[in-house]
């Protein structure tokens, strides 16, 4: 279970993420929506400390990952996957060797460094690109690959962590309808196939209705909202938006009420 | 134009000094400055026109470029080959030890400024030192030869090598190593994938270049008695063997163009490849 106890981010006088308190199940699939910058990203990096909180704790089943440091820092990482808006990926290396980066964790530098990655790995790694209908692109440089399977890339990365939990920060932002359908699918069925916890950020609040079990809203860096998605209201989402809330609520809670995302996503459907 | 916009109301910006003095005074400095020159240097613009007919002269002399023999032609070429052998082990060197340097002297790597400013006055400082003036010491240092003429180049190059890197360093994308570090990467690993890829092409491409560049460097040390195919035409020169010496400088031209071609393939193929 993850526990995020009172967690803090100022940035000067600006609050990014204020006091948050919250707890996370195992296996479930949750959504942190809220406007830009709301303190989503910022909440999120701090789990995986790529961002250190200003106060409060997080644990993943007891232990305090806020307190770590070194390798014990690197196993957590190793542990907490995360995907990113902008993918991230090397655009240098080809695409099984992006994936195999999620494999650092489990090698030796001196494997690591010159890329003499064990078969086991590579065959690992070959099989989430499988998994993920990326296979006959292996060979291909990254920044070849089109915005929609760089993403999945950054998946298949993630995967091959064995991570227990993946921290996706708008993972669909840069991507239009239709491959971000194919991501939020991706990402829906690791959680389903191997019970991996997923902590997603999403500006749509159509996406987190389509996916999520449960969403946390945020505003202000402070959480506002904790429910299932049916509870998340208009008025509700009003306070959460507020000014951009005409930009989502137009657009979500217009036809499209019931959760369908056919006028969303008409390539998809 | 007159009839069609009414006369101005407000006060107009006058010409003066303040609009006009600047640049004709910077141009006066200018010309100032050339007199100066051409008179502290007694020159006289007469022994450049006659010696101009001298030039010509030369350049009838260098006619056809030869070697003379065909062991005076050996001799060159194993000179030459020493030259490419000081360019291409100077600036190896100087790139394998700039590499370090580079990180050390980038801001997103060491992220502390004393280091940063110490390290990047220092690289400018020893960067100003010339080749010529590195090949002058090292002569002292380890004798006459192309081991001086290589350690000059080291020298010389080292620091500029050094900071070329530490920009490419600084500039890169910050998104690699993060993506990197969330795997659960070491900041070594966040480097090695992070950053190296992509610093990996300005790396080749700078250090063909130097290489090119120092061929030409080898050759002008190789005067002062630094190794290589420098002495010859110096020689050459000094006992007015002007055939000779047109020869060699058409060896080196060749030598440049050949590597130039080769530096130029390898570049195509790293920029499509990886």
């Amino acid at each position: 279970m993850l526990e995020i106890d009172g967690l803090s981010r100022h940035y000067g006088d600006v609050r990014a993420v204020d006091n948050v308190t919250l707890s996370i199940e195992k296996g479930a699939f949750v959504g942190v929506i809220g406007r830009s910058g709301a303190g989503k990203s910022t909440l999120l990096r701090m789990i995986n400390r790529l961002t250190e909180p200003t106060a409060g704790a997080v644990r993943w089943d007891g232990t305090a990952v806020s307190a770590l440091g070194g390798s014990g820092l690197h196993q957590w990482r190793r542990r907490c996957a995360m995907i990113f808006q902008q993918f991230n990926l090397i655009g240098r290396l080809d695409v099984l060797d992006n994936v195999l980066i999620g494999r650092l964790g489990h090698t030796s530098a001196w494997r690591a460094f010159p890329r003499l990655w064990s078969r086991a790995d590579r065959e690992m790694a070959f099989s989430a690109l499988e998994m993920l209908d990326l296979a006959p692109f292996a060979s291909n440089r990254a920044d070849d690959l089109s915005g929609g399977q760089q993403q999945r890339v950054a998946i298949c990365r993630a995967l091959v962590q064995e991570p227990e939990i993946i921290l996706a920060d708008e993972p669909v932002a840069s991507l239009d309808p239709r491959n971000a359908k194919v991501v939020m699918d991706a990402l829906a069925r690791i959680n389903r196939h191997f019970g991996i916890t997923v902590l997603v950020n999403l500006h749509s609040l159509d996406l987190a209705r389509a996916y999520c079990g449960r969403v946390v809203g945020m505003a202000q860096g402070r959480l506002v909202f904790d429910g299932a998605p049916d509870a998340l209201t208009e008025a509700a989402a009003r306070e959460l938006y507020g000014m951009e809330a005409h930009e989502v609520l137009d657009a979500d809670l217009g036809p499209t009420i019931g959760g369908s995302l056919a006028s969303a996503m008409p390539a998809a459907a | 134009m007159s009839g069609m916009l009414p006369a101005p109301q407000g006060r107009l910006p006058e010409y003066g000094w303040r609009s006009h003095g600047p640049g004709f005074l910077g141009i006066g400095i200018a010309v100032g400055l050339f007199v100066f020159g051409v008179v502290r240097l007694d020159l006289a613009p007469a022994r450049f026109l006659s010696g101009l007919a001298r030039l010509g002269d030369i350049m009838a002399l260098m006619m056809p470029p030869s070697p003379e023999t065909w062991s005076r032609f050996l001799v060159y070429l194993d000179a030459l080959g020493q030259t490419l052998a000081i360019a291409v082990l100077g600036t190896t060197t100087a790139a394998v030890l700039a590499l370090p340097l580079g990180f050390l002297a980038a801001h997103n790597i060491i992220a502390n400024n004393a280091v940063h400013f110490l390290s990047r006055r220092l690289l400018d400082t020893v960067r100003s030192v010339d080749t010529l003036i590195w090949a002058l010491i090292w002569i002292n240092v380890v004798g006459l030869g192309p081991f001086a003429g290589a350690l000059a180049i080291a020298s010389a190059d080292l620091c500029a090598l050094a900071k070329l890197f530490s920009e490419a360093i600084e500039t890169a994308d910050r998104r690699p190593v993060e993506g990197v570090l969330a795997s659960g990467g070491s900041r070594a690993a966040s480097v090695r994938f992070g950053i190296v890829p992509q610093i990996l092409p300005v790396f080749v491409s700078q250090v063909l270049y130097y290489i090119e560049s120092n061929t030409r460097s080898a050759t002008i040390i190789g005067i002062v008695g630094a190794g290589g195919i420098g002495l010859h035409l110096s020689e050459m020169i000094r006992v007015l063997e002007w055939q000779q010496a047109s020869f060699i400088i058409l060896m080196v031209l060749a030598a440049v163009a050949m590597i130039d071609a080769i530096s130029r393939r390898v570049r195509r193929a790293m920029m499509s490849g990886r």
